[in-house]
Parts: structure tokens; C-alpha cells; sequence
């Protein structure tokens, strides 16, 4: 058996300037809204085939407690451990570099696939404009240039990138906002409860109770990656401040956007039935709202806002993700150099855009039986689920083994908050394991979770340097010591 | 179609919702009392108040969803969701007393101050008055009978364990007007000094100096004359006896003596440590040397390091220490001799 725990240092940190930092509780906030935004355009509608219009409801109060207690418990681990490693950092603190890696591969993989989904989506909305335009140019060549454009973006430094997440972020909320006043005099309950019951089910409840369980993964779309601010620490101002709020407001604004939004798109024409097999659910709403006044390039520029924002803030996601574990030498060393000048980690950014684009392009050129796309989405919320399990371990590890560390912001729902969103967390892997439509995603996850641990376990673990979150770890380790 | 069945409004599916929130948190708080720390008890209260109205505003559709096996009919499944809402507000006043009072207000010192005692009886009367609301208000059991029921079995109980309940009120006596504390010193009657170790709803221990543990049950405190040490004022003056030869300058003396014992860290400085000077007799100056100590336990090790501080700067004063000197005539009367001649005398100093 190898102590794969057993782990040897390279002399020397990596040399050179940090990450800088400009990011107050504002950007966080931007940051935080930008990221998930999306998953209130789209996504979380095939929740209604399943669980029904009550199901949804139940879905979506359940994920939002446990989305609210998994932002404070981050805000505690990340105000008191502000790296940018974040779920690696927590982990690797908690529990050693093993598990640290396997929650920084499962980070990585949520971010980076999840940024090649939403590129393949914003890249369908970009070419009907296109065409609008008389431009028509292939999906991929749309993908290549989205990826180019907001790498560049986020290379070009953090006041840019910052002040885009909170731009974006108030440009999707009004889209919402906009649909919302739009709909409410349209809405009929009638119109929401209008899927039909299968044998044993009811108006509110189609499927029965386990509805409820089938609808939660797509109920996580309304608050999937949030925990990405936690990634922002080494670029932020007083982090033990500022990354609390951040999380705070962010979480308060998604939760205020959510549930309104799911509602109201469900309760208007054309009836939860077609918005639940709507790719665009908002715009197939806003379309029937319209009537035969259709205004197709409005509702494109809506549909982008939502998906830019949250592209843009997957792709700084996965960026400091990847130049984290690089940093500390649980991925190649090129991948956590730093832009010269503008002090982003610019390889990682364009390494993760690579993988993402050929990803998109893998699931372009195969047959659409094949289901890439679906296959991706289900490792993304796979990948983030297993992270959240992790994070809350170390949370619930940290408070138990470690009561009297600092902790500059201490969750105010403690302990319970922790271990409800972990229940919740086991609870939605063990019902995701029943359905057979995300085995694939289980195998794919283990595959890359397979493959990163066997390079740690080889290669990396040999060769690790002193990043701040090793060397953070280290010291408790110590202090630890010095104690018994 | 199973509409009757399965939660089928939006009250309804809010109440499912209300409950799954409820159970989860509930199940993730005990886990985490369980396992992490117990620091979430009081709002584990307020989760199971949630958890219960929900189930009472549940009633209608889950009752046939999943108790109709489990219970005979809907009245007892009401009865019971109504019974868990007073035990759970039970339980959150418990918790809350725990957390504000017991160890909030009236604690003392981060400890807690009020006897386990008191704490208990106060428990014990919440439950019991949560269990007579159950009783009257949920199962329509008329509680006056039950109370002189229980007047009856009163006179029974009290006559029977006369004893044990006068030391049981002499327990609440003394939680109340708070003589002392758990790990106060005191001197209680005429025994030796020890420090309180358990107060319970009978006894109270003492740990002695020489670590025997001396029973004593609340009766005899509360009735015996309790010398504290420790409480309310913990600075507890300590007197010390030293004589020098006649003639010395009072001022100088009073300035070394006052000057070594505040050399000795575990002597309070304030108030200051302090010398009077009490008589000349004997051939000697008497001073007694006075100083306020907080760890009445450590004074035998004080009152050394006291004794060490002095003699070191007297002699670096070179000031010798005196002994008092007492005369004393001492008259032998031999056999057969007259009282008046017979008398020899004989001189000799003792020293004391």
C-alpha cells in the first residue's frame, strides 16, 4: 500500500510577483452573480419534466438551503484561508494532499467543463445574430473566437476583469428583471401545473414524491458554482471582509433572482410542459409573450447576457483553479506562471481554454447519440457535487480538530449548516447513482479523477513546492505537533 | 390518480417542502452535536418547532401518505405532531436557559455558578409543565384530578423522604443565597479548611488540605457558620509576625519589609502589602506583617516565599531578627520546709 500522504518538497517557492489584489466585496458580488447567472436563463427548465411545478418548488427550496449554508461555510473556510486554491486549499489543509488533490481536480474539472458548455451555448446565440448580420460562419469558429475574446479579457488583468463580472452581472439581472415585469400579468398557475400526471402522480406532483429527488440536479442549476469566489481570495483586498459579503450578497441576489424567475417562466404561455423541453426557456417565454411582434435579435442579446457573464467567470474560474495545483506543484510548472506585467496566470488560462474548446469540438464532430454534451454537463454537476462533499468535510474537520483557529468570519450557521448541506450533498450523489442517464458522467468523473490522482500518486507528490497553501498546511501540521 | 393522497396546493407543497427543510437541518444539526462540537443545541430547538408545525399543517395528506399504517387514526397522529411542538418549545426554553442564563447571566468567571442542582429542579418542573400541557390541551385529560393526584402523592413523598427533601430545600436554600461555589475555600464550623469540590442535591464534598473529602450534607451547611475564603472577595489579608531588637527605626523596618514582600509575584499589589508596628514588650519590637493573597490553596508556599523575600533583605540590611524574651520565676518547695524559708530561687530565661 503507498502512504500516498507522503509527500517530498522542491527547495523554494515559486519565484516572483503574486496575484494582485483589487477585488472588494463588489467584484466578489459580480463575481458570484456572473457565474451562475446562466443556470437562471437555462438549464434548470428540464426540472419541470420531472418533478412537476410542486417538485421544482421543493427542488429549488431544498438546494436553495443548502446552497445558502455551503456559501456561509465557504465564507468561514476562505476568509480564514484566503488562497486561491480555495476547495484544494481547504481540503489539503483538513485532511493532506491526497484528498486536497482530488478536490482540485474536482474544481478544475466543474470549471472547465462547464465554461465549454456554456461557450457551445453562447455560441449558437452569437451565430444567430451573426446570420442577422449576413455572417455565417460555422459553430467553432464562433467558440474559437469567444474563447480567444474572453481569455484575452482575463489575461488583459483583474480591474478589467472585475469591473466586466459586475457589468455582465447587472446586465443579466435587469434581463431578468425585464422578463419578470413582462411576465407577471401574463402568469397563470394553471399554465405552470399543466404537465400531465403519470399513473400515481398528481397535478403538483406529476411524477410522486421521487420527482422531487429527479428534479434536484437540475434544481442546482440556480446556484451551480458559486463557491467560485472563494478562488478570488489572493486577489482581494482585506479578504477576512470582503469575501464573506461577497458570498453573503451574491447568494442573497441568486436566491432573490431564482425563484422569481423559475415562477414566473413556468406559469406563462406557452405552459411548463414546452418550457420544460425548451433549450432557451426564458426566450421561448418571452417569444409567446411577444406574440406575433417577435423580436428575435432583443431576445438573443438577453440570451448572451446571461451566458457571456457566466462564461467569463467559469473561464477566471478554472484559471486560477489550474494555476493553484500548478503552484504547488500538483500540476505541470508552466501552467502557474504569471503574466509579466498584468500578474494573471495567463498559461493556465489558455491551457484550460484549449481543453475546453477541443472538448466542444470532441462533442461537435461526434454523433449526437452519443450525447457529449449531455455527458459534460452531468461531469460539471457531478464534479461540483463531490466538491461541495469535500469542502464541507474539511469545514466540519476544521471545527472539530481545530476549534481555536483563527477565523475571522465564523458561519452563522456553524456546524448544522455544514453537515445539512453535506446530507443533502450525499443525498443528491445517491440518488444521482440511480439514474442511469448520468452513469456515464459518474464513469467519466472517476476517469479524470483516475488519471489526475495517478500522476499526483507517481509523479507530483514527489515534487511538490511551497505555494501558500502548502505552506499553511504545513504550519498547522506543525502546530498540531507542537501540541500533543 | 392519487390527488388525496400526494400534497396537491401550493399550501400543501410548501408544507412537503417545510418538512424535508425541517427534517434535513434537524438530521444535519444532531450530526453535527453528534460529531463536531455541541455549540448549536438552543437553535436545534427552534429547527424541531419548525419540524413539528409542519407536520401539524401537514396533516391532511401526509397522514394517508405515510402514518395511516403506523397510527390507528388521524386524532393520534394530530396528538402526537402536537405533543412534539410542546416538547420541542420545551426543549427550546431548555436550551435557551442553558445558553443565556445558566451559562450566560449567571455565570461567573466563564463557569458555571449556579449549582447542577438547580438547574436540574428547573428542568425537571419545565418538562413536567410541558407534559401537563400535553395532557390537558392535547389529550383532554383533565389535569386537577392529576393534581390532586399528585397533591396526595406530595404528602406521601414528603412524609416518606422528610430527610432527603429538607436537603433537598437546603440545597435550593444555598444555590440561592450562594454562601459559596464549586472550588471556593472555605471553613465551614469548626472544621479544617477545605475547598468545595461537588455541591449536589444532598451533599456537599470538601477536599482538605491533606486531599481526604469530607461529606457534609446541605442541612449542615446551611445551618453551620461558612467561613469563605474565596467569595465574595478573593484577596484574603494574610498577618505575619516578626520582632526586632529594641530600638530600631519603625519607618525603615515598615519600608523593608513592605519593599520585600512586594518583590513576591503571587502577593496582590493591591491592596499593598504593609507593616504595623504592634507593641515593644518582651525585650522586643513586634511587627506584624500583612499582605492580600487571591490563591488561598498556594498560601503555605506564599507565606514561604514571603518569609524568604524578608529574611534576604534584612540581611542584606543587615538588620537582625529578634526573639521576644520572656522571664519567668520559677519556686521549689522542698518537703518538710517552712513556706516562708524554705524557698529556693532560680533564674533562667526561656526563649520562646
Amino acid at each position: 500500500m503507498i502512504r500516498l500522504d507522503a509527500v517530498s518538497y522542491r527547495p523554494g517557492p515559486v519565484g516572483g510577483p503574486g496575484l494582485r489584489r483589487y477585488a472588494g466585496p463588489w467584484s466578489l458580488w459580480g463575481l458570484a452573480v456572473s457565474v451562475v447567472i446562466t443556470g437562471e436563463f437555462a438549464g434548470w427548465n428540464t426540472g419541470l419534466l420531472e418533478g412537476g411545478f410542486g417538485g421544482m418548488l421543493v427542488a429549488t427550496l431544498l438546494m436553495s438551503v443548502m446552497y445558502v449554508a455551503i456559501s456561509l461555510s465557504l465564507a468561514e473556510l476562505s476568509a480564514a484561508m484566503p488562497h486561491s486554491g480555495a476547495a484544494y486549499a481547504f481540503t489539503r489543509i483538513a485532511f493532506g494532499p491526497t484528498l486536497g488533490c482530488a478536490a482540485g481536480i474536482a474544481q478544475v474539472v466543474e470549471f472547465t467543463l462547464a465554461a465549454a458548455a456554456v461557450a457551445v451555448g453562447l455560441g449558437g446565440y452569437v451565430r444567430t445574430l451573426a446570420l442577422q448580420a449576413g455572417l455565417d460562419l460555422p459553430n467553432v469558429v464562433w467558440w474559437a473566437v469567444l474563447y480567444a475574446v474572453f481569455i484575452g479579457l482575463n489575461v488583459h488583468g483583474v480591474v478589467t476583469l472585475f469591473r466586466l463580472a459586475i457589468g455582465l452581472a447587472v446586465v443579466a439581472l435587469l434581463a431578468l428583471v425585464g422578463f419578470w415585469v413582462r411576465a407577471v400579468p401574463h402568469f397563470d398557475l394553471a399554465l405552470a401545473l399543466d404537465i400531465l400526471p403519470a399513473a400515481g402522480g398528481s397535478t403538483w406532483l406529476p411524477n410522486g414524491l421521487v420527482g422531487i429527488a429527479w428534479a434536484v440536479p437540475f434544481a442546482v442549476w440556480f446556484y451551480l458554482s458559486i463557491e467560485a469566489v472563494a478562488l478570488a481570495a489572493e486577489e482581494t483586498r482585506d479578504p477576512a471582509r470582503a469575501i464573506p459579503r461577497g458570498f453573503a450578497w451574491g447568494i442573497a441576489t441568486l436566491v432573490a433572482a431564482a425563484l422569481p424567475t423559475f415562477i414566473l417562466n413556468s406559469g406563462v404561455p406557452p405552459g411548463a410542459t414546452i418550457i420544460g423541453q425548451a433549450d432557451e426557456p426564458l426566450l421561448v417565454a418571452l417569444a409567446a409573450l411577444q406574440g406575433d411582434r417577435p423580436r428575435p435579435i432583443l431576445l438573443a442579446i438577453i440570451g448572451i447576457a446571461g451566458q457571456a457573464a457566466s462564461f467569463h467567470a467559469m473561464i477566471y474560474a478554472y484559471g486560477r483553479s489550474i494555476h493553484a495545483l500548478a503552484r504547488a506543484g500538483y500540476l505541470p510548472d508552466a501552467l502557474a506562471r504569471l503574466h509579466p506585467t498584468r500578474r494573471t496566470p495567463h498559461v493556465a488560462l489558455i491551457a484550460g481554454g484549449v481543453l475546453g474548446f477541443a472538448v466542444a469540438v470532441a462533442g461537435d464532430l461526434l454523433p449526437e447519440a452519443l450525447g457529449l454534451e449531455a455527458l459534460l454537463i452531468a461531469m460539471a454537476v457531478l464534479a461540483a457535487v463531490v466538491s461541495y462533499i469535500l469542502q464541507m468535510l474539511a469545514f466540519l474537520q476544521l471545527r472539530r480538530a481545530q476549534p481555536d483557529m483563527a477565523r475571522p468570519y465564523r458561519s452563522p450557521f456553524g456546524a448544522t449548516g455544514a453537515m445539512t448541506a453535506l446530507v443533502i450533498a450525499l443525498a443528491a450523489v445517491v440518488l444521482m447513482l440511480f439514474d442511469s442517464r448520468l452513469l456515464p458522467g459518474f464513469a467519466g468523473c472517476a476517469a479524470v479523477a483516475g488519471a489526475g490522482l495517478a500522476y499526483y500518486a507517481f509523479h507530483a507528490r514527489h515534487r511538490l513546492r511551497h505555494s501558500p497553501e502548502e505552506d499553511a498546511a504545513l504550519a498547522l501540521g506543525e502546530g498540531r505537533k507542537t501540541r500533543a | 390518480m392519487l390527488d388525496h393522497i400526494l400534497p396537491n396546493s401550493l399550501a400543501e407543497v410548501l408544507g412537503l417542502a417545510a418538512v424535508l427543510v425541517f427534517l434535513l437541518t434537524s438530521l444535519g444539526a444532531v450530526l453535527a452535536a453528534l460529531l463536531v462540537a455541541r455549540d448549536n443545541l438552543f437553535y436545534l430547538g427552534f429547527q424541531f418547532i419548525g419540524l413539528a408545525l409542519a407536520l401539524i399543517l401537514s396533516e391532511r395528506w401526509l397522514f394517508d401518505l405515510a402514518f395511516s399504517d403506523l397510527l390507528h387514526d388521524r386524532a393520534s397522529y394530530r396528538h402526537a405532531a402536537w405533543t412534539a411542538l410542546v416538547l420541542a418549545v420545551a426543549y427550546t426554553i431548555d436550551m435557551g436557559l442553558q445558553v443565556f442564563v445558566w451559562h450566560g447571566a449567571l455565570a461567573r468567571d466563564g463557569r458555571e455558578a449556579v449549582p447542577r442542582l438547580l438547574v436540574n429542579v428547573v428542568r425537571f418542573l419545565l418538562y413536567l409543565l410541558g407534559l401537563l400541557i400535553v395532557l390537558q390541551f392535547v389529550y383532554d385529560q383533565s389535569i386537577t384530578a392529576l393534581a390532586a393526584l399528585s397533591g396526595a402523592f406530595a404528602i406521601v413523598l414528603g412524609l416518606s423522604a422528610q430527610t432527603t427533601l429538607g436537603e433537598m430545600f437546603a440545597g435550593i436554600a444555598i444555590a440561592l443565597s450562594r454562601p459559596f461555589r464549586i472550588g471556593d475555600w472555605v471553613k465551614i464550623g469548626h472544621m479544617d479548611e477545605g475547598r468545595v469540590i461537588d455541591m449536589t442535591w444532598r451533599l456537599v464534598r470538601l477536599e482538605m488540605r491533606d486531599r481526604s473529602v469530607v461529606h457534609l450534607t446541605n442541612r449542615q451547611c446551611a445551618e453551620l457558620a461558612v467561613k469563605n475564603y474565596s467569595f465574595p472577595n478573593n484577596a484574603i489579608r494574610m498577618a505575619e509576625d516578626i520582632f526586632f531588637p529594641r530600638g530600631g527605626d519603625p519607618e525603615r523596618i515598615k519600608a523593608v519589609i513592605r519593599r520585600a514582600i512586594a518583590e513576591v509575584p503571587t502577593v496582590l499589589p493591591d491592596p499593598p502589602p504593609n507593616a504595623v508596628f504592634m507593641s515593644a514588650r518582651d525585650g522586643v519590637d513586634h511587627y506584624s506583617m500583612r499582605f492580600y493573597i487571591r490563591e488561598y490553596n498556594l498560601r503555605r508556599r506564599i507565606q514561604e516565599q514571603v518569609w524568604r523575600s524578608v529574611t534576604r533583605h534584612l540581611d542584606r540590611e543587615q538588620m537582625p531578627i529578634a526573639q521576644p524574651r520572656v522571664t519567668v520565676d520559677q519556686f521549689v518547695r522542698r518537703p518538710g520546709e517552712g513556706a516562708e524559708e524554705g524557698e529556693a530561687e532560680a533564674r533562667r530565661s526561656i526563649s520562646e
